[in-house]
């Protein structure tokens, strides 16, 4: 059972947004239940980051509204205090300091812990006596990734937080989010390409393409529904032909393909001779946005 | 309201270098002015008033955008950032015009100055810094105004907000020679009126009032334009 530490639901209902003649999210419905890492997964243009902006009031939408705890979040400070929203582009004073932004953000979010900040400052190597515009791409994202940790919300929302940041960051980055999560549950979503360094980090998947919600379900039993068959060509045919197979590849004589189906499946398939695994989520999220 | 206040804070706090270099800028005038033997004999000078106006409509065409997105990253409401710059722009003016009845004050006692507001009218104290307060929201409004004008536009609009000042002036020299300086009389009359200038000589509240009704219009339009204003990050 979830604890009481920061329960927060987000709810949206009819969601469409459309610019000009570009239908950038189509008629979505969603709920977030509180306590929970989601992954939002989309190609480019799928509709992930003008879902957020919704989420937080930045954009008006054409149709539809978005609750959090039952209170709409549009013009909403009440609703939207209880977000802090990672953007991709940098939206902080380029000639403030970055511990002046600490200081301002810590005046707008009262639950900002200003030493965790520090902390974190000291942990990944950011100097907070530089500016923001001095800031290269990845410490511009590790800055706003420690404002987003720091700043004592219960929903989090990260789009692209690792944009820019090397390996050794993104690892450290993760393992913070984790971390953090433990201590303190609360929403937690993360938009991102790099899927399958956070899949170990995610509980539920919601995947959008072209601004439809095609999947929502727990990371879990998203991989139990499906299995990864690979062998001779002729017999992973053979086996594929009447199930639902989202994507394949092919070797000279060796194939393996991504398969929807039930455990009566795999024992079938290893019957076969084939070798049976589970999926990747990348495999799967490409294989479903492909399709 | 939490929000509004702290919103404020920040504006206020985003311009407090400017004001302090602005002052020590005049600071410097008035002493090179007090050290010249004789500095202007002949009549007298003013530091405040017109350049505190001038100054604080830059500040107001400053006062936007960053600060918009700033609080947009803190996930602020569109309404809480208008209310809060509504009330950093009145402090501001309200701060300015003090430093100036001040600055006034001081210089006052020299032959050679006289502040913009006594230049103008009769009256002092506290009619000059409601006058100078309401002059100075105005022009700190006006200069909002023009910035989310241009935030908001398309280039086409822009283009058309830019060159607005010269058709106005043209049309309103074509009126003026069209009903043989009619047009310019009545224009002249009105400003007067709102001014406060009348046969019984100059009065500073009514030029308040009409400052008053000018900046409330500009917050009307101002809110209009930021009821649905987009994030267009730098």
């Amino acid at each position: 059972m979830k604890g009481a530490y920061l329960m927060s639901r987000i709810e949206i209902k009819g969601l469409t947004k459309i610019y000009g003649d570009t239908v950038a999210l189509d008629n979505v419905d969603l709920s977030l239940e509180g306590e929970t890492i989601y992954g939002l997964l989309g190609r480019n243009g799928a509709g992930k980051t003008t879902l957020l902006n919704l989420l937080t009031g930045k954009t008006h939408p054409t149709t539809g509204r978005v609750t959090i705890d039952g209170e709409p979040v549009w013009e909403n400070d009440s609703a939207l205090g209880n977000v802090f929203y990672m953007t991709e582009p940098n939206l902080y004073p380029q000639s403030l300091r970055v511990r002046d932004v600490l200081k301002w953000t810590a005046e707008f979010y009262p639950d900002f812990d200003v030493n965790y900040a520090d902390e974190l400052a000291q942990r990944f190597g950011l100097n907070t006596k530089k500016k923001v515009k001095e800031l290269s791409t990845g410490y511009a994202s590790i800055f706003k990734a420690i404002l987003a940790l720091a700043s004592g919300a219960k929903i989090l929302l990260f789009d692209e937080p690792i944009l820019g940041m090397d390996a050794n960051h993104r690892e450290l980055l993760y393992k913070e989010i984790l971390a953090h999560y433990s201590e303190k549950p609360k929403t937690i979503v993360l938009s991102t390409h790099l899927i399958d360094e956070i899949a170990d980090l995610l509980e539920e998947v919601i995947i959008i393409k072209k601004g439809q919600v095609i999947l929502k379900q727990t990371v879990e039993d998203l991989l139990a529904s499906a299995h990864t068959v690979s062998g001779e060509a002729s017999k992973v045919d053979s086996y594929i032909q009447g199930r639902k197979c989202i994507a394949w590849e092919q070797l000279h004589n060796f194939k393996s393909a991504v398969i929807f189906g039930s455990d009566q499946d795999r024992t079938l398939a290893k019957s076969l001779d084939l070798e049976v695994h589970q999926p990747e989520l990348q495999k799967l999220f490409i294989g479903l946005t492909n399709s | 309201m939490h929000r509004i206040h702290s919103v404020a804070k920040y504006q206020i706090a985003d311009n407090r270098n400017g004001v302090l270099v602005y002052y020590a800028v005049l600071i410097g005038l008035a002493l090179i002015m007090v050290a010249t033997p004789n500095w202007n004999s002949t009549g007298t000078t003013s530091l405040s008033g017109v350049s505190s106006m001038i100054f604080i409509f830059v500040l107001g065409l400053n006062c936007f955008r960053s600060s918009f997105l700033f609080c947009q990253a803190n996930n602020i409401s569109r309404r809480s950032f208008y209310f809060a710059t509504i009330l950093s722009l009145l402090v501001l003016a309200v701060i300015l015009s003090l430093c100036d009845l001040v600055l006034d004050a001081v210089l006052g006692r020299y032959p050679f100055y006289e502040g913009f507001f006594e230049q103008i009218y009769p009256a002092s104290g506290f009619a000059k810094i409601l006058w100078t307060t309401a002059l100075f929201t105005f022009s700190a409004s006006l200069g909002w105004m023009i910035t989310m004008i241009y935030y908001r536009a398309n280039p086409w609009v822009k283009v058309l907000v830019s060159i607005s000042p010269i058709v106005v002036i043209t049309l309103a020299g074509y009126l003026h020679q069209r009903t043989d300086g009619v047009f310019g009389y009545a224009l002249f009359v009105l400003l007067g009126k709102a001014l406060g200038f009348s046969a019984q000589g100059p009065n500073p509240y009514p030029a308040m009032a009409t400052f008053v009704l000018a900046s409330m219009a500009i917050w009307a339009v101002n809110y209009l334009l930021m009821r649905k204003t987009p994030v267009r990050p730098y």
